[in-house]
């Protein structure tokens, strides 16, 4: 199958969605009666993130597996390949990187919110600092999903230059 | 072109290496608990000195495999770090295991049996379990990490991938053979 940057948007779509879902999933299947679902979900996604309580949305009068911030980082970057997505279906060439400027923009609500929150001034509420990272999310997923095509060619470059038949070298001046 | 670029083992290796140690450290390795910043870290840091060898400007492509490699490199290297350590200290190698179960449990009631699942691993299937888990997570943001690395410090300018031409397109005729009757100009002294 052929990678194309409308593929790579839609399994970037489907992978930032299904790290969101399985965060949400976790305090639903706690509500009805699955602990052991929940438990394998709050394990398996504990590496990437600090999971307190105190600093995550609730669902369902449970707290998220992910906190508010990584939550928000996922769910932008969710909105960022969907908005990818529907750029790639509206012309045939690959998305270009958008300018620096963009990402250091994307960057301020965040840097703002976590000043506030390092400082004490007024920690912000739970659904500020996803907000603050979704700005983020959605930034790095303009740069992620394009670099990743080109990453993409360049493996693919590198087995079809592998796999490809040599041709037989002739030593100058023999025959 | 090909040759002006840099080699992207060598970058990737070293921040793997690097980052990899630190995560094994307790409480620096902490710090992975937001976000993985430190694998995000070991990214940017293999771009980075990827750019710094590179004589041509490095795409965005190649700063990415640069950071996917390194978050690839990090976990045996975590692992290094974090069974050195945890025998340093004299604990259990499933005594961090069994701190984050007790964890999750005051978060979750119930679901013994993943617990009881879990603990039937033993020490080194706990590890083998750990490392896959980490090699998910770690290799998109050690990729993360390439991409923002090549945002923030490549400056050079790199040239316009070359698009395929659109179904249909046929190249343009040579053009004609110069008539021997006529002489390109040449300036002599």
């Amino acid at each position: 199958m052929k990678m194309t940057p409308a593929r790579l948007a839609w399994v970037a779509l489907a992978i930032s969605l299904g790290w969101c879902a399985l965060a949400a999933a976790a305090p639903l299947l706690q509500e009805h009666g699955n602990p052991a679902g929940a438990m394998a979900i709050r394990l398996l996604q504990s590496p990437a993130c600090h999971q307190m309580a105190e600093r995550s949305l609730h669902l369902a009068g449970h707290p998220m597996t992910l906190c508010a911030r990584c939550t928000g980082l996922a769910a932008g970057f969710a909105a960022g390949a969907g908005w990818l997505l529907l750029w790639c279906q509206s012309r045939p060439q690959t998305p270009p990187f958008p300018s620096r400027r963009l990402l250091a923009w994307a960057a301020l609500p965040a840097a703002v919110e976590w000043v506030f929150d390092v400082t004490g001034l007024t920690p912000p509420a739970a659904p500020v600092r996803a907000a603050a990272a979704a700005a983020l999310g959605f930034a790095i997923s303009l740069f992620f999903v394009p670099a990743f095509f080109e990453l993409c060619g360049i493996v693919n470059d590198a087995i079809r230059r592998r796999t490809a038949p040599r041709e037989p070298t002739h030593a100058a001046g023999s025959g | 072109m090909q040759q002006d670029q840099a080699d992207i083992w060598k970058p990737s290796l070293i921040a793997g290496a690097v980052f990899g140690l630190l995560s094994g450290i307790p409480l620096v390795g902490a710090l992975n608990c937001a976000c993985c910043s430190l694998i995000v870290g070991a990214g940017v840091m293999a771009s980075f000195m990827l750019i710094r060898a590179s004589a041509v400007a490095v795409s965005y492509g190649r700063a990415a495999l640069t950071g996917a490699l390194a978050g690839l490199f990090a976990v045996p290297f975590w692992l290094l770090a974090d069974v050195s350590f945890t025998v340093l200290r004299g604990r259990s190698v499933t005594q961090d295991f069994d701190d984050a179960m007790e964890q999750t449990r005051g978060m979750v009631e119930g679901g013994e049996w993943v617990v009881d699942a879990m603990a039937q691993l033993g020490a080194v299937g706990l590890l083998m379990i750990t490392s896959v888990i980490f090699l998910f997570i770690w290799i998109p943001f050690g990729t993360l990490g390439g991409v923002l690395g090549r945002a923030l410090f490549e400056r050079r300018t790199t040239p316009p991938a070359i698009q395929p031409p659109p179904q249909g397109w046929t190249p343009p005729p040579p053009p004609p053979p110069a008539d021997p009757g006529t002489t390109q100009p040449t300036f002599t002294s």
